[in-house]
């Protein structure tokens, strides 16, 4: 179990974190969303002591995990920046992966790379942005640690690719269960993998659970604007949206049973209740 | 675990020092090998163990930086970094020392194959140090690990300061060393206690005498600083070289 207990972490007068407390536990995949600034790269690469929180304790399993090679060898992060010599082949640098993740399968990783169309002579320089990410992919996918870390890791992806991807992570998980924490921007693509979720806005945790259960406390009510506002009342939506007359609100609360004929509800997907809670935020500043 | 951990740690170092070393042992053979064929067989005055030093003040330099962020990379923590780098720094002077014989005997070899009747003898830098006579073979290895060893942590150090320093302390350094090695080379002549010290080396027995009372401490304090600045070193951005030597 890795615990997170208030964190905190700032860049000079930017907080990047502030109070972050967080369990993974088990098996699972975890979605780390937030917008671009939340502090879901800080998070991470504290996670794997890339870089030292200003507060707060980070435990696996009951242990001090921050810079401890214990810790640091059940856990694999493939982040935006590669930290591989840049003028590495990718074969050498999956070899060198096998060397220090006793785990890593080299068999796995030039199958992968095969299905990619990975040129594992190629140079991590030459690689296009795509890609890079295909390498990072790669490596992540064959390394098998019980703690996987990915970050924007479709970055650059054609659909086809990110496809893919997606397919092999979950054939991955299913082959090799473990807590993966996938920080994304495609909250969409990436929603069906997604079994717990933790938004992340500004620093702080706004929302954590299963993804089941944050919907399920959430929903879409659409229809003409006159009659959205009168099922309203003295409700105050999490966020709107109007287009013509008509107009769409994300509530939070149980769904109804039923509504007024001319409405329409509807569960909100995760991307839906993402934005709704990110406008309600931005709306309080 | 930590067998296991340690296994490829050191995989990883003896592999791609391995090829680095090869590669600057086989440049250096051919530099003077060219040296020998041009010159006619004269190669006296030659010195290889410069080379070395500069090489292993380079290697010192790339070396820890870039084992950070692969080592990072890969479930690696610092003081592992650490300890690999100070693994690497035995080897690279191990290396050095035992190299610069070996490539003395082989020009030495070759000069009198190729040109027989010639006198052509490589000296080392050592060689000053014993009244321009070679040093003997024990004390030549002695003398380049010493230097070697030393010159490592040096540039590891310097690394280190200049990856953990933001711009400002980036200038700062680069200016203000030069500023106070100027400063005490005009002052520090005069003063009493750098004539104490001057006084000290000379008075020791021997130059590998010396050598060890100046690169022993001093590797122990370059390696030290540099632990110190690399406990806490973040790993982002493009703060690492993207130079490589390795490999």
């Amino acid at each position: 179990m890795m615990q997170l207990v208030n964190i905190s972490k700032s860049f000079g007068r930017v907080q990047a974190l502030s109070g972050v407390s967080l369990t993974l536990e088990g098996t699972g995949i975890y979605g780390l969303l937030g917008n671009n600034g939340a502090g879901k790269t800080t998070l991470l690469n504290i996670l794997t002591s890339r870089i030292f929180p200003d507060g707060g304790s980070l435990t696996l399993d009951g242990q001090p995990m921050l810079d401890r090679d214990e810790a640091l060898s059940q856990i694999f992060m493939m982040g935006e920046l590669n930290l591989y010599p840049e003028d590495m082949r990718v074969r050498r640098a999956l070899e060198i992966t096998g060397y220090m993740y006793p785990r890593f399968r080299m068999e796995e990783a030039l199958a992968l790379g095969e299905r990619f169309g990975l040129n594992l002579k190629s140079r991590i320089t030459a690689l296009s942005t795509g890609y890079r990410s295909i390498f990072r992919i790669v490596t992540a996918l064959s390394v098998h640690t019980p703690y996987l870390l990915l970050d924007e890791p479709v970055l650059g992806l054609d659909a086809r690719h990110r496809d893919l991807f997606y397919k092999l992570l979950l054939e991955s998980y299913g082959n090799d269960p473990r807590c993966i924490l996938l920080s994304t921007h495609l909250i969409q693509e990436a929603e069906p993998l997604i079994e717990e979720a933790v938004i992340l806005q500004a620093g702080r945790i706004l929302r954590q659970g299963s993804v089941e259960k944050l919907l399920s406390g959430a929903y879409q009510l659409s229809g003409p604007a006159g009659l959205v506002d009168n099922f309203l009342g003295s409700r105050k939506p999490l966020a709107q949206t109007s287009l013509g007359g008509l107009k769409t609100v994300y509530l939070e609360g149980a769904r109804p049973q039923s509504c007024p004929a001319g409405l329409e509800i509807s569960p909100a997907g995760l991307q839906g209740y993402f934005i709704a809670l990110m406008e309600e935020e931005e709306s309080k500043c | 675990m930590l067998k296991a951990k340690w296994k490829g740690v050191l995989a990883y170092e003896i592999e791609e020092s391995g090829k680095t070393h090869g590669l600057f042992f086989g440049i250096m053979f051919i530099v003077y090998l060219s040296i020998l064929l041009l010159s006619g067989g004269d190669i006296s005055g030659g010195s290889f163990s410069g080379s070395a030093e500069i090489f292993s003040f380079v290697v010192g330099i790339v070396s820890v930086r870039q084992d950070l962020r692969l080592f990072l990379q890969n479930g690696k923590g610092r003081r592992t970094v650490f300890l690999a780098q100070v693994f690497l720094a035995l080897g690279n002077a191990l290396f050095m020392a035992l190299a610069l014989p070996l490539l003395g005997i082989l020009i030495q070899v070759l000069a009198s194959t190729l040109f027989p009747g010639t006198s052509g003898v490589l000296w080392g830098e050592f060689s000053f140090l014993y009244s321009g006579v070679q040093a003997s073979l024990p004390v030549m290895i002695a003398l380049a690990f010493l230097a070697n060893f030393a010159v490592f942590f040096l540039g590891m150090c310097i690394s280190l300061i200049y990856y953990r320093l933001n711009k400002l302390g980036k200038l700062l350094v680069s200016l203000g060393v030069p500023a106070l090695i100027i400063l005490l080379a005009i002052q520090g002549v005069r003063t009493e206690s750098l004539h104490a010290v001057l006084r000290f080396l000379l008075d020791l027995p021997s130059p590998l005498a010396v050598y060890a009372v100046i690169c022993i401490p001093a590797a122990f304090l370059c390696a030290g600083a540099s632990w110190l600045l690399l406990r806490r070193a973040p790993v982002t951005g493009s703060g690492a070289s993207s130079l490589s030597l390795k490999g």
